[in-house]
């Protein structure tokens, strides 16, 4: 290797400017990335703290701990509990979280760009997000959250809860949301360097795209929907409001045109990032490019076409019910070729267990029983006895949470020598991806079967039949906390004693590798050369440095241009 | 960048298209006066939908853009379609329910 | 204002070029209005769904408002779209004096439109014509005594007129020179927002205006009808000429034909209302008439109290939600003219330090943009909500 003085000094986006303003003020996409980390990643505490909560509280069948005994005092803490838990985990975690995070950090890199289109406008994200994330609190601290999630009218506008702030809160983030949508879509559009097509694109990054287009047409509406509710609740404006002649299921439609897409807010980023890190793990390039990448679109527009699923039976009528239950099935879709070309990339592939990897392969798993199990929900004649059923929670943690947390956490493992320049130790972070899977399992199948014997959900208390299911799922629970402790463990024992990073220790093709680890503040120091970010041919084990090293492709009859010095 | 690469709307063009919404406004108010029937909402909304295009065209110059940016706002307003389609099929169908029940119900009176 | 070859004052460090910092910029902007699109359409959506639901109280609730406003108004946007469109292409033609005046006339209408809607909205809150919350119209036929709505109106007019002044004042003190660079954006931020804010008294003063010569509009516009062989069905405006409340009386003349589409409800009435018969519903409303229409339950604040409870008159139930629509799309409309003020005035001040060029000349035209899209938008609302029969 021969180094230059320029890539011997130590310089990266990490120490090359000092103080908490070269934060706050920052304007570098890979810092902005990095505080979006360790907020969505406190925000996940915070839930969880409250996801923990709420299964201890259903150890016993009574309502009886969140109370210390007034069953009365319990149910109320538990409502609130639960709908803190969702709201947080949706709005200030879950939608946030690949994109506010990886996406920032990787998605200029990968494309080959300095930066994203608008790098105050991200910023102003972020903060939009810290803004967001003060009115939840508040709410939290005023005098508590119980409307659900859903803030379904009439209840929203009549209950004494902290409706104001929650709403507020959930119209802030969603100008966060935009902004990052927005971002995205002009960088990519805008700022893709010479040879970078459409087709050269990661599919990392074809995944933000999409999600960045849902992010762009449908949270508006979810926009005037909070407004629109937050009129109703101060003055009554009646839209909602059965009371002054208004119509609940009108709220439920404005709801769900933005919260159906959202859902896929949540899952393309994830669904992104396993087809990035597959070929790299099965060194064999992704089987089905421009299958998987149009799948990502068909994911992001028909999403808009289903919302109705959600009110099967909330007053919906019987006709629109059934187009939204045959339109539901189109989503599996692209979803099953998704699934397909993954399984198709691993077939035949050198699969190496890599702590992304078992994440990776967990996900598989988890996405599939999740996506799954959404079709007896889509369907409207088996919907009707399962709604609002364990079944459903199970359902929707399992694609959430098995699909976009774990493959979040794929991701954070694959790029974290790259973000902060450390390797973590491997043997503990596949015992973190076995754990995590373990007691996730244990948590939420239970819940299936809870569903089907008819546990309905949002309630603190339950017949004494269903205990030893609740106590198996607590039990997953808490072993579930447990895992991602460890996990965090391994991250953060890293950052003070892991080794440091080799530019490319996992062999992969894609852009972000080429820089260094951690990557300089101007990305590249020279705008690299695009070639197919699934080719691993020329890429050698180095065991010198631990790392991958990029071969001069050798062909037949065609010398080397150039001899190393020290050869 | 320079100025050939972009569009410079004349002036003709930006006082011609002026008017002309000028005139489609008054043409609006005045028809509102007379009882079209069933044809008002048509009418009304088409001469709308006019003075949004020319709008449109030329004072946001799509007539000269990039076709991209007639393709953000057509398929914004495609998805607003979609939104208000679904919305309102359903709300036909089960506005009988309401009808019903605030027939069955009836009002209660004032009280002060 | 000339500019290096390679590399512009204005490039960020992360763009290759100005074309492609102009071309981010502007597929930005489009993709936020597209956004706004989205934003707007949950109101328009809940217009479309409560007015086919209810077509004859939209109908009857829209002659509340006062369409040669609405149209005034109109005008007055599409004339600032204009200057917009105009100011963009001086920007394009390093046209600085030409930039700035196009910038401050556009204020100039924006605050025009604001004092139009300040009078609408005041006189409608004198009146008690609010939000389905809060409505409690007059009783149909009667003549509420609107002089402390006008007083209120008044005194915005001279508040308005008085801040812009002083606004302007402070401009002209700061130093305005279309020939020296550098050291006159306070003066024309000052000059421009004074420019806004005391158009806001002259739109008083215009809607004010225009009211007072409403009876001749109506009767030329009767004119045109019976001059082209239509039925001029109305004999009432001339009894009330001059006042502010001649769009309550259109709302009685024109009720009769709308009518027939009321079965559904008419025929759980107490009365049933005959459907070409223009006098009943204000029969059917007199118990009512000048009441407040309290719903029991409806409190939010003590949930014991929630009982689902029909308002006496249906009709003026959902004429109450008709108001909350309108209130709703106008005022976020509103908002959006407020936000557009705030930053074509930063704009001006940019022109006037004359950073804009051909080589540069992207905010004007982002602002543009956003500024056509709310014109946009108002081209659909004022039929949707003063004109559609």
């Amino acid at each position: 290797m021969i180094a230059t003085a320029a890539q011997l000094q130590p310089s990266n986006y990490l120490n090359c400017s000092k103080g908490w303003k070269s934060w706050a003020f920052t304007l570098d996409h890979k810092r902005i990335g990095v505080m979006y980390l360790v907020g969505v990643l406190s925000a996940f505490l915070l839930g969880g703290i409250f996801a923990i909560i709420i299964r201890l509280e259903l150890l016993t069948p009574a309502a009886d701990m969140l109370g210390a005994g007034d069953a009365t005092a319990a149910k109320d803490r538990y409502n609130e509990f639960f709908t803190l838990h969702g709201a947080i985990m949706t709005f200030l975690f879950i939608i946030p979280s690949i994109p506010g995070s990886l996406g920032n950090f990787f998605l200029p890199i990968m494309l080959g760009a300095k930066d994203v289109a608008f790098p105050r406008m991200n910023l102003m994200s972020f903060y939009l997000w810290v803004g967001g994330a003060i009115f939840f609190l508040s709410a939290l601290l005023m005098t508590g959250l119980d409307t659900g999630w859903t803030f379904y009218t009439p209840y929203s506008v009549e209950t004494n809860a902290a409706v104001i702030p929650a709403t507020i809160g959930v119209f802030i983030l969603g100008f966060s949301s935009i902004f990052t949508g927005l971002n995205f879509v002009v960088t990519i559009n805008t700022m893709r360097p010479p040879g970078m097509t459409w087709f050269r694109m990661p599919l990392f990054l074809w995944a933000t795209y999409s999600t960045a287009i849902i992010q762009l047409l449908a949270t508006p509406v979810i926009g005037i929907t909070v407004l629109l509710l937050l009129a109703e609740y101060t003055l009554q404006i009646g839209i909602f409001n059965p009371a002054y002649g208004g119509d609940p299921v009108l709220y439920q439609h404005f709801f769900w045109f933005y919260s159906h897409p959202a859902v896929y807010i949540m899952i393309l980023p994830a669904m992104g990032i396993i087809s990035e890190l597959l070929p790299v793990f099965c060194r064999k390039h992704i089987f089905g490019y421009k299958f998987i990448a149009f799948s990502s679109v068909a994911i992001a527009l028909i999403g808009f076409l289903v919302w109705g699923h959600h009110m099967f039976v909330s007053s919906q009528s019987k006709m629109t019910a059934a187009i939204f239950s045959f339109l539901t099935f189109f989503v599996a879709i692209p979803s099953g070729i998704k699934v397909f070309n993954w399984l198709a990339t691993m077939y035949k592939g050198n699969i190496r267990l890599a702590t992304p990897m078992c994440y990776v392969l967990s996900f598989l798993f988890l996405f599939t029983i999740g996506g799954l199990t959404g079709l007896p929900l889509g369907a409207l004649s088996t919907d009707r006895p399962l709604h609002d059923t364990y079944f459903v929670v199970a359902h929707f943690h399992y694609v959430m949470m098995g699909g976009t947390l774990i493959a979040f956490l794929a991701g954070i493992f694959y790029w974290w020598p790259k973000m902060f320049g450390k390797m973590y130790n491997e043997f503990w972070g596949k015992v973190s991806a076995g754990i995590v899977f373990v007691g996730f399992n244990l948590t939420f199948f239970p819940m299936f079967i809870l569903g089907t014997q008819g546990q309905a959900r949002r309630y603190a208390s339950y017949e004494p039949v269903f205990q030893p299911l609740h106590i198996t799922a607590t039990c997953g629970a808490l072993l579930l906390g447990f895992g991602l402790c460890v996990a965090a463990a391994v991250l953060v024992h890293s950052l003070f004693y892991g080794r440091k990073a080799p530019m490319n220790p996992w062999g992969a093709a894609t852009l972000e590798w080429t820089c260094t680890s951690p990557p300089i503040h101007h990305n590249f120091d020279e705008t690299p050369w695009v070639g197919d970010p699934y080719i691993y041919d020329n890429l050698v084990w180095d065991p010198e440095i631990e790392g991958y090293v990029e071969r001069t492709p050798s062909r037949p009859g065609m010398k080397p241009l150039e001899q190393p010095a020290h050869a | 960048m320079s100025s050939h690469t972009h569009h410079v709307t004349s002036l003709p063009a930006l006082f011609a298209t002026f008017a002309a919404l000028i005139f489609l406004t008054f043409i609006t108010v005045v028809l509102a006066a007379f009882p079209l029937g069933e044809l008002d909402m048509v009418v009304t909304l088409s001469i709308a939908v006019v003075k949004a295009a020319l709008v449109a065209l030329v004072f946001m110059q799509l007539m000269y853009d990039k076709v991209l940016n007639s393709v953000i706002l057509v398929g914004s307003l495609l998805f607003v379609s979609l939104f208000l389609g679904f919305s309102l099929m359903d709300s036909l169908q089960y506005q009988s329910q309401i009808t019903n029940f605030v027939e069955d119900n009836p009002p209660a009176p004032v009280t002060e | 204002m000339t500019d290096h070859a390679d590399h512009h004052p204005f490039q960020a460090h992360h763009f290759d070029d100005m074309e492609q910092q102009f071309d981010a910029g502007k597929l930005g902007m489009w993709l936020f209005l597209a956004t706004e699109v989205l934003f707007f359409s949950g109101m328009f959506v809940a217009y479309t769904i409560f007015r086919v639901n209810h077509p004859e109280v939209f109908v009857n609730a829209h002659h509340f408002l006062d369409k040669w406003l609405g149209a005034f108004n109109t005008v007055v946007l599409l004339a600032s779209s204009l200057s917009v469109a105009w100011g963009v292409r001086c920007a394009q033609l390093d046209s600085r004096k030409g930039l700035i005046a196009c910038l401050v006339f556009t204020l100039a209408c924006a605050g025009l439109f604001m004092g139009v809607k300040a009078v609408e909205y005041t006189l409608k809150f004198y009146e008690g014509v609010f939000w389905a919350g809060d409505y409690a119209p007059p009783a149909v036929g009667s003549h509420p005594d609107l002089s402390a709505a006008f007083a209120m109106v008044n005194n915005i007019a001279i508040g308005t007129a008085i801040v812009g002044g002083l606004f302007m004042a402070g401009g002209f003190v700061s130093g305005l020179s279309f020939s020296k660079l550098g050291t006159q954006m306070r003066g024309w931020v000052l000059l421009s927002l004074g420019v806004a804010v005391a158009s806001v008294a002259l739109g008083i003063v215009s809607a004010q205006g225009i009211q007072a010569i409403e009876p001749q509009l109506e009767a030329a516009q009767n004119g045109l009808k019976s001059a082209l062989g239509f039925a001029v069905e109305t004999g009432g405006h001339d009894e009330h000429g001059g006042t502010h409340d001649g769009e309550h009386d259109d709302h009685d003349h024109d009720k009769g034909e709308n009518h027939d589409t009321n079965k559904a409800l008419e025929a759980g009435a107490e009365t049933a209302v005959a459907a070409d018969d223009s006098a009943t519903l204000d029969e059917d409303l007199e118990p009512f008439a000048g009441q407040p229409i309290k719903v029991p339950g409806a409190d939010p604040m003590d949930p014991n109290k929630i009982e689902l409870a029909i308002p006496a008159s249906t009709e003026r139930r959902y004429e109450g939600i008709f108001f909350s629509i309108y209130y709703a799309m106008t005022g976020v409309h509103a908002l959006h003219i407020l936000g557009g003020i705030g930053v074509i005035v930063w704009i001006t001040g940019r022109s006037a330090l004359g950073q804009f060029s051909h080589a540069y000349f992207g905010p004007v035209e982002y602002i543009g943009l956003y500024w056509h899209l709310v014109d946009l938008i108002w081209i659909f609302l004022f039929p949707l909500l003063y004109l559609i029969h």
